[in-house]
């Protein structure tokens, strides 16, 4: 399956997206994984702070991934106002 | 944006070419059957942590600020009754020194409804929307705020 993963913030420094690519019955804990070894060791420390969401909604770790193209976004700490 | 309840009006807007504007705010809010307005408004300061700013940049995820606002602001309705009426605008965008990032305004028959629901949008804003501050210094560096992290089941 395939996960196109929106970069926000501090994430901002490796582009706005990134296409993952996930074992089909993957996770969002095989996200995070991926991301990580994607983006290289120290984006370790931020991803495990940070929060999925789809474009309506955050989602929990628990959050069932489809067998297609997955949607997501990846949220770091927020800080607005 | 107007949003499906006519008492909240919600938008994002870059703010390199359209500035917040506090009076629309209170123009929204106001209402014969209310004799109460609060306005809080967001400001770029000069300093953070001991450290001289020259500006920020906001990054918003505007789909999701925008539900996320939105369920704020039927949370206060909740809470302090549905005379209330809300308006929220975010920035996004470089802002200078002094530039509003966000106005806040509510409006409701009696003050201590507006007061708290005004204090309780501001509030949930900072924990909850995804929205990030990149703040720029006077030497040339920029660093993204630390923030709080979003909760599960939050």
């Amino acid at each position: 399956m395939k996960v196109e993963l929106q970069l926000f913030g501090a994430f901002r420094k490796y582009g706005s997206e990134i296409e993952l690519d996930i074992p089909d019955g993957g996770s969002i804990s095989e996200v995070k994984s991926e991301l990580e070894r994607v983006l290289g060791g120290n984006s370790s420390q931020l991803i495990n702070i940070s929060r999925f969401a789809t474009n309506t909604a955050m989602i929990e770790d628990s959050y069932e991934l489809n067998d297609g193209v997955n949607k997501l976004a990846i949220l770091p700490p927020v800080s607005g106002g | 944006m107007n949003d499906n309840n006519e008492n909240i009006f919600i938008d994002v807007w870059d703010v390199e070419t359209k500035s917040i504007d506090a009076q629309q705010a209170l123009d929204f809010v106001a209402d014969d059957a209310n004799g109460a307005a609060n306005l809080f408004l967001g400001a770029v300061r000069n300093h953070n942590q001991g450290r001289e700013v020259e500006g920020v940049s906001y990054d918003v995820y505007e789909e999701l600020a925008v539900n996320n606002f939105r369920d704020i602001c039927e949370e206060a309705i909740s809470k302090w009754g549905k005379e209330l009426r809300l308006y929220v605008v975010h920035g996004k965008g470089r802002l200078n020194i002094g530039g509003l990032s966000i106005v806040i305004a509510a409006g409701s028959p009696h003050r201590k409804e507006s007061f708290e629901a005004c204090r309780y949008v501001i509030e949930e804003i900072k924990h909850r929307s995804p929205v990030w501050k990149q703040e720029h210094y006077i030497d040339g560096d920029s660093d993204w705020v630390q923030g709080h992290a979003l909760c599960q089941h939050g």
